[in-house]
């Protein structure tokens, strides 16, 4: 259960835990140097490939503060985030944790949510995501798609009733067809899109143009969200999935902002809605690297989650 | 389609004489891609790979279960009297003894001894499965004894013995591989009374038909129906009809399809022409483009084209004339100069409005619905809002036609932008959609970048000089109707499922104004060669330096 959800920005940035990605973005350690944030622990979840761009800036800065950095895509990755979670010491009940997802891919995103949620079973947590919209740098350049799936086998989602309408909840991006493409891959039956408003006019027109002809060519109903706007855009998220659940199989595919990848995924993850699959079209390492910078504005989310009650079972 | 409930609800001038037909009820085994990578997740967590299998084969038992339910639910309401022979009545008690016979041997407890409380413990059981619980009564292995079990007691119950039942396994190719293996290779020893149709994608990595005296044999055993067509002309009936159809939908009468996207005589399209059987003369794109391009002058003139003394009977013209047509409407279209062998400037041309009119339009869609409806729906809503604001009924603007062949071209190339591939080697890095491109280029090297020539060059066969890897590229690629598969004149229509090699290909007509191609088939040349002229490696001059480096040695 998600509780006492906000977009304020945290009075305090002294964390218990701080977690960031450590990839080719100068755009890593935007908020953390720029807020100056401070963490009892520091994790920095590398990707393992693309070790390019500004990653060894990126990894001599956390590591200079003693940030631990570990795979952020392996098997063991969640483990690893829960342990730092669970062993941390504490003011309080509850462990104040920062995740910085501004570079992080939608698999690490995944891995943080599913170690957070095995943390719970010994405390609670007081969460802040911080999420750093980067600069527009011109036309998105397309890659091959290397893996179209879900994003973790935990997050396939399931149903006992195959039968049933295949429903698709889409975020968009900037990326010319992918959107179309995937949305023929899945062939669901019907098709809820997320367009997102952003900070940066210049994305919205990329982002229109990128997914222009989605409509004449698929049934959809369009939902438009602001990227700064979080915990509305969650509520609208899990509003939508009360009302349709039922009736469908359930897929979201979060192209776009990583901010809505982060909604996906910590609605699905922390509500444990388990019928519901999470998929990725991603190019891994034959991405395009793109060293962003920040636009110099952060997007806060934060909210509680209590820890388990003993007997309570999570599928994550 | 062939279940009972949608023969009965079937509104067609030939439902009547076509579901009459059906002599069995139909149970629909759904499935798609998001279930399929379910069942792979369910592999994955639990490192039991029984887990999917088992999965796969309740589903298809309660699969089964709704069809009988379905037949007797049918019997009491509202019957169609062609679709009589499909409804089944069974009473409380028989039902309730159906079910008692045949629960302890599908391991489960139904709370209501009814076909809907057997279906409902079945449902329990798929959930159960995946969270863990006991999966070894649902082998591979139990498959066939399962379904014939439901289906001895339900007959016997009902007292037809000889009741056929039919399994429409639906994306067949997302099953797990034992299940494919098994439905493909070991249905000849099947029951008698199960009926089985496969929908399945043309190409699959891990599984196919096999050749041995026990394997299933067309005709005797299955009938494969293909659903592209290779030859445009086969695709043209139905695709006119549901262009027409769509239009009509939409509030625009069709009298005539050539009529409404553009005029025969129109230039510059591959569009309809008059039959040059009867209209004897030169076309005026032979003039244009032999102003401009040597290596035609040079065929020109060869042939006497141009001369008053040229005689036009049935041999000259279909040889000199008529054959190479395409091409030279193709080079006059885009080359602005072409000397001494090479192309010296050639226009910029984005517009596909080479392929608007009729039938090209109707020929790029490839009688693929999704591509119909993606040209014609829009198409038509723009050709509305033009005829609000018009005096006279027009044909379809080039423009709007030109968008539209954008629209079916874009929903191929984005489904091949999404699917992944691992070419390897040097082509690491590119993707479904890369691959199709090198094709393509080629292709269009062929036809613009060199001299002109009477062959064009359309088709590849995919040798046994290419990895497994492009292999796999190319089944993905007709997988995703990229690539149609050009059946040799004896083969089956099963070939495809014994094997891609040595069979000829051609790219999607939906593709055709991407790479600048013509609408024909044309000749054929070895995909190996294709891909190594496309990498840029002179075989013929490579060969000959090692030959003259060995013989300096």
């Amino acid at each position: 259960m998600i509780r006492e959800e906000t977009d304020d920005p945290p009075a305090v940035l002294d964390f218990d835990v701080v977690i960031v990605a450590v990839g080719y973005e100068r755009r890593c350690r935007w908020v953390t140097n720029a807020h100056d944030v401070s963490a009892k622990r520091g994790l920095g979840l590398e990707f393992g490939f693309l070790a390019e761009g500004s990653y060894a800036d990126n990894r001599t800065f956390f590591e200079r503060r003693s940030y631990q950095i570990v795979s952020g895509v392996s098997e063991t990755t969640p483990n690893v985030i829960a342990h730092a979670v669970e062993l941390v010491a504490t003011d309080d009940e509850f462990a104040r944790v920062l995740v910085d997802i501004s570079s992080m891919s939608r698999e690490m995103i995944a891995n943080v949510a599913i170690g957070l949620e095995r943390a719970r079973k010994l405390r609670g947590i007081t969460l802040t995501i911080a999420y750093a919209p980067s600069k527009f740098t011109g036309p998105y350049r397309p890659a091959p798609i290397r893996r179209a799936s879900p994003i973790k086998p935990s997050l396939a989602g399931w149903s006992s009733q195959p039968e049933q309408p295949l429903g698709a909840i889409f975020g968009l991006g900037c990326e010319p067809g992918l959107a179309l493409g995937a949305l023929q891959f899945l062939e669901p039956n019907n098709a809820w899109i997320f367009r997102p408003k952003g900070i940066d006019p210049d994305f919205d027109a990329a982002m229109m143009k990128a997914n222009e002809h989605i409509g004449d060519i698929f049934d959809i109903t369009d939902f438009g969200y602001e990227i700064n706007k979080p915990t509305i855009t969650r509520g609208r998220l899990e509003a939508l999935l009360n009302a349709v659940e039922n009736n469908f199989r359930v897929v979201i595919v979060p192209f776009g902002p990583k901010i809505f990848a982060w909604l996906a995924i910590s609605t699905i993850v922390f509500s444990n809605r388990h019928t519901v699959g999470v998929w990725t079209f991603s190019s891994k390492e034959q991405a395009v690297p793109v060293d962003r910078d920040a636009d110099n504005q952060v997007i806060w989310h934060n909210f509680k989650l209590t820890k388990y009650i003993t007997d309570t079972k999570s599928r994550f | 389609m062939l279940t009972a409930q949608a023969l009965n609800n079937w509104n067609h001038p030939q439902a009547e004489a076509l579901a009459s037909q059906v002599a069995f009820n139909a149970a629909f085994v759904s499935a798609d891609i998001a279930w399929g990578k379910q069942l792979d997740a369910l592999d994955e967590l639990n490192f039991n790979p029984k887990k999917k299998e088992a999965a796969f084969v309740v589903h298809t038992l309660r699969a089964l279960v709704y069809a009988m339910r379905e037949a007797t639910e049918l019997e009491r309401g509202p019957l169609k009297a062609h679709i009589a022979h499909l409804a089944i009545d069974l009473k409380s008690g028989q039902e309730e003894q159906f079910v008692k016979l045949v629960a302890s041997d599908l391991n489960v407890s139904p709370r209501l001894n009814s076909l809907l409380g057997l279906e409902i413990a079945l449902q329990s059981k798929l959930s159960a499965i995946n969270s863990g619980d006991d999966d070894s009564p649902f082998s591979v292995e139990a498959f066939p004894s399962r379904l014939s079990l439901l289906v001895t007691v339900f007959n016997g119950v009902i007292g037809q013995d000889s009741r056929r039942w039919a399994l429409l396994f639906d994306e067949l190719e997302i099953a797990p591989t034992w299940i494919k293996s098994f439905l493909l290779s070991g249905i000849r020893s099947f029951d008698e009374r199960i009926i089985v149709k496969l929908a399945l994608v043309p190409y699959m990595e891990n599984v196919g038909l096999q050749r041995t005296p026990t394997s299933p044999h067309p005709l005797h055993d299955y009938q494969t129906i293909q659903l592209t067509y290779p030859n445009k002309d086969d695709a043209t009936n139905f695709s006119a009809e549901l262009f027409s159809n769509t239009f009509s939908m939409m509030g625009i009468p069709v009298p005539s399809l050539p009529r409404l996207f553009g005029s025969p005589s129109s230039r510059g399209a591959f569009r309809a022409r008059p039959n040059h059987r009867k209209v004897r003369g030169i076309p005026v794109e032979f003039e244009e483009l032999a102003s401009k391009d040597d290596s035609f002058r040079r065929y020109v003139e060869d042939r006497n084209l141009f001369s008053p003394n040229y005689i036009f009977n049935e041999n000259n013209i279909a040889r000199d004339i008529r054959k190479v047509l395409p091409i030279v409407i193709a080079r006059n279209f885009y080359l602005r100069r072409f000397e001494g062998g090479r192309v010296v400037a050639e226009r910029s041309r984005k517009s596909p409005s080479l392929y608007t009119g009729f039938p090209s339009i109707i020929d790029i869609t490839e009688g693929n619905p999704r591509a119909i409806l993606t040209c014609v729906g829009p198409l038509a809503q723009q050709y509305l809002d033009l005829l609000a604001h018009s005096d006279e009924v027009v044909p379809i603007p080039e423009s709007i036609q030109s968008q539209a062949i954008r629209r079916v071209e874009l929903l191929l190339t984005s489904l091949l932008q999404v699917m992944p591939i691992d070419i390897g080697g040097f082509e690491k890095g590119n993707g479904l959609l890369d691959f199709v491109d090198q094709i393509g280029r080629a292709f269009q090297d062929r036809l613009l970048k060199g001299p002109f020539v009477t062959d064009y060059v359309g088709t590849f066969i995919l040798d046994d000089n290419v990895t497994a890897e492009v292999v796999g590229a190319v089944g993905k690629g007709l997988n995703a109707g990229a690539i149609i598969h050009v059946p040799h004149a004896e083969s089956g229509p099963d070939t495809l499922l014994r094997g891609l090699q040595g069979q000829r290909f051609r790219l999607s007509y939906a593709l055709a104004s991407r790479y600048r191609l013509l609408l024909t088939l044309g000749d054929r040349v070895n995909l190996s060669k294709l891909l190594i002229e496309m990498r840029g490696i002179d075989i013929e001059n490579t060969q000959r330096n090692l030959f003259d480096e060995n013989t300096r040695r």
